[in-house]
């Protein structure tokens, strides 16, 4: 009788959840996680193409928008939970996910889709798409390369000049550019008793602007961590010493007294928090997205008619965006370049469709808008994209500083070659190796040996 | 002398502690009556305060904040949900183990409080996965549910606690009358658990109110999120603006607030109620 009892009331409960849950069953549904856009521009982009694949198709795109954090987060979850969306693109994915997932045979295969297409992509942001999957044990295309971003370097061309200087001052060399804002702007701004730094550099071991940062140092020296097997060279005995020198010039500038002292704690908004407030006068970012700042405040019907006025004036004329110097050894900087990159899952449950809607959101008349829509902060993965004349007509000072850098070359981080290399980023390896030198005043050699060990630990 | 000599020992340690609780609260509010300039020039006060963030948040200005009001409304909604069902449930579980001494209900009472040997953070996982089995994922039941699975226990537990307290002769004296159980649950058992309850619901409330992680896993649709997972659209960006988050996170910050200081003599009231046996 009281099993009787139990049984009823079992199956109300379970009757209610599944006329709760049971509504939307009747239409043909694609599940679709997505960062929130920084700008609307960006957002309305990408709900027209929802739009326009609706009408096409008449399937129903449950379209989802998350921070940067919550979106890998959650995608995280549900991969483990076994119930992720058919589409995922999340802007920390190639940092943190990708090349995990398609290596533990958790994405699906998008050769068909991209073989189509494979020459209308930028061919380093493409390679970074093709991917090993040690379940099938090859390599194949398991992402979309959506867009890319890339190192610039930001400065104050109003306090540059307070400083007594003109642009064109500003050395192309290696270490005579950073001796430039670290002794002469510096220098010259102290003596006019004014405590400001040269330059803001990330050092935290918390921040990934560290990594980005460091690792574009390492570049300028030449220094190879990875083969494109993905094998470690960094204990090759070239590249360790180019690691040496790459990691005293970035130890330098902090030791000199050339950033601000809590530089050493800083998160990723720190150094664009000091450059706003003009703590600093030059930095380096991953996106364009300090002077990004001053044009939303200039195009912001919100603010006063004054402050959208100053907020134009600090992004027309006072705040530019440069490439970076020449490398150490005087040739040419090539960019380091992180791919943003969507993914189909191999256990989403409407994958035909989730390859119809990544074939039809690549498609240039629909994927050009979307990046666009960043305003800049985000540039081309296609070849069209790039060439389009939002960046490259020269009006505005800032993308056509990131179209040259684009034209002067690309080179992918380590993770696409060996996924493991997320990890050594998320414990950022590399800053903790600077931090050794200026906190525990090890010297460099030592640290990068520390270094070669752990990362051999975690990915060799 | 004595006494005063103890006092001064206090207030030595009140003054720090007082000083660095309500600095990141200080540090909140003067970000938000912040202009775009002076907000991140690190001044203790700002030189031009103003009330534009305010008005921008509440005319919706701002593209992340959009849907501020409607995700105002659904953190109240969730909250009061939460509440409620954890106060519907956790009072008839009271009632039924420390009053009908129904059997085995001390064990069931145990077996919940055990879940919080394990932190509601490992438990998102499983729950999101138990949501996605009944198809609920991305309905505020989700979240309503998962926050009274995690407030039930301990609202049993105090108000079981506090149950224990009441004199049993009132249930016998209700039972002489003719007394069925649902009229001793009701005219004689919630008249005299009302401040339990009161602490109860608030505590519900409050923990919802301020949930996040559950929150952004469970919905997904920025119509269908509380204002907490709102406001976290701010950190999409690093150069996020600082100000009108700092404007809305006061905004938010100002209902749990209200609602602490209306009904903090029933707060301390009804934590203590349960806290020693008599």
């Amino acid at each position: 009788m009281k099993l009787d009892r139990y049984f009823v009331a079992g199956t109300a409960v379970a009757a209610v959840v599944a006329g709760w849950s049971g509504a939307a069953s009747a239409q043909e549904v694609l599940t679709a996680w997505f960062t929130k856009g920084f700008y609307k521009g960006e957002d309305d982009a990408l709900l027209a193409v929802v739009d326009k694949f609706q009408k096409a198709t008449g399937v129903k795109v449950e379209l989802s928008l998350y921070a940067t954090e919550d979106c890998v987060t959650k995608s995280v979850g549900a991969v483990d939970a076994g119930t992720p969306p058919d589409v995922g693109f999340c802007t920390t994915y190639d940092f943190r996910t990708t090349g995990k997932w398609a290596y533990d045979g958790k994405l699906e295969d998008v050769s068909d889709v991209i073989e189509p297409l494979k020459s209308e992509f930028q061919p380093m942001a493409l390679s970074t798409t093709f991917l090993m999957n040690g379940k099938a044990g090859k390599k194949s295309y398991y992402a979309f390369p959506v867009e890319q971003q890339m190192m610039h370097i930001t400065y104050w061309k109003d306090m540059l000049e307070e400083a007594g200087f003109k642009e064109a001052d500003i050395p192309k060399t290696w270490n005579g550019y950073w001796d430039f804002w670290c002794d002469k702007v510096q220098g010259a701004m102290r003596a006019k008793g004014k405590r400001v730094y040269g330059i803001g550099h990330p050092m935290g071991i918390a921040a990934s602007d560290t990594f980005y940062s460091f690792l574009t140092f390492a570049n300028a020296y030449n220094a190879k961590v990875v083969d494109e097997n993905g094998k470690i060279v960094l204990d090759q005995p070239e590249n360790k010493k180019a690691m040496v020198e790459a990691v005293k010039s970035y130890a330098n500038i902090f030791q000199r007294g050339c950033t601000p002292p809590s530089s050493v704690n800083w998160l990723d908004p720190d150094n664009n928090v000091a450059f706003h407030n003009r703590t600093t006068v030059a930095t380096h970012n991953a996106t364009i997205s300090i002077a990004g700042k001053h044009m939303d405040d200039m195009n912001n019907a919100a603010l006063t008619a004054e402050q959208r006025a100053t907020a134009k004036k600090n992004y027309e004329d006072n705040i530019r965006t440069a490439e970076f110097p020449l490398k150490a050894d005087g040739s040419k900087m090539t960019n380091l370049a992180a791919v943003k990159t969507a993914v189909i899952f191999a256990d989403a449950k409407n994958k035909k469709r989730a390859k119809e809607f990544m074939a039809f959101f690549m498609k240039d008349e629909n994927l050009r808008p979307f990046v666009e829509g960043s305003a800049g902060r985000w540039v081309p993965t296609t070849l069209k994209g790039i060439e389009a004349p939002f960046w490259s007509d020269g009006k505005d000072p800032h993308r056509a500083v990131v179209y040259k850098q684009y034209k002067d070359g690309t080179v992918p981080f380590q993770f696409v070659y060996n996924y493991n290399f997320t990890t050594v980023n998320a414990e950022n390896v590399w800053a903790k190796a600077v931090n050794r030198v200026v906190q525990d005043k090890i010297p460099a050699e030592q640290a990068v040996d520390e270094m070669i060990a752990r990362i051999k630990q975690i990915a060799g | 002398m004595r006494k005063f000599l103890d006092e001064g020992k206090l207030i030595l340690i009140a003054i720090p502690v007082l000083i660095w609780t309500l600095l990141p609260i200080y540090h909140l509010f003067v970000l938000s009556i912040s202009n775009q300039e002076s907000m991140l020039a690190g001044k203790l006060w700002p030189d031009n305060p103003t009330l534009q963030n305010f008005q921008i948040v509440f005319n919706q200005q701002h593209y992340y904040l959009h849907n501020f009001w409607r995700q105002l409304f659904n953190s109240f909604f969730i909250a009061v949900s939460t509440g409620l069902i954890t106060l519907f449930v956790a009072t008839f579980a009271a009632f039924a183990i420390a009053r009908l001494k129904v059997r085995g209900g001390r064990t069931m009472m145990n077996l919940a409080l055990a879940t919080y040997l394990i932190p509601a953070a490992f438990l998102a996982i499983p729950m999101y996965k138990a949501m996605g089995s009944y198809g609920l994922l991305d309905t505020q039941a989700s979240l309503i549910l998962a926050m009274v699975a995690l407030a039930s226990p301990y609202a049993i537990w105090v108000l079981k606690q506090a149950s224990d307290k009441l004199p049993k002769e009132l249930d016998e004296a209700a039972v002489m009358d003719g007394a069925t159980s649902l009229q001793l649950f009701r005219l004689v058992y919630l008249p005299l658990m009302k401040p339990s309850m009161v602490v109860i619901g608030i505590y519900a409330l409050l923990l919802a109110w301020n949930e996040y992680l559950y929150a952004f896993l469970l919905l997904s649709s920025e119509k269908a999120v509380p204002l907490a997972v709102g406001l976290g659209l701010f950190l999409s960006a690093d150069d996020a603006p600082w100000n009108l988050l700092m404007a809305a996170g006061l905004l938010y910050a100002i209902p749990p607030a209200v609602i602490y200081y209306g009904f903090r003599k029933n707060m301390v009231g009804g934590l203590t109620s349960g806290a020693v046996k008599s």
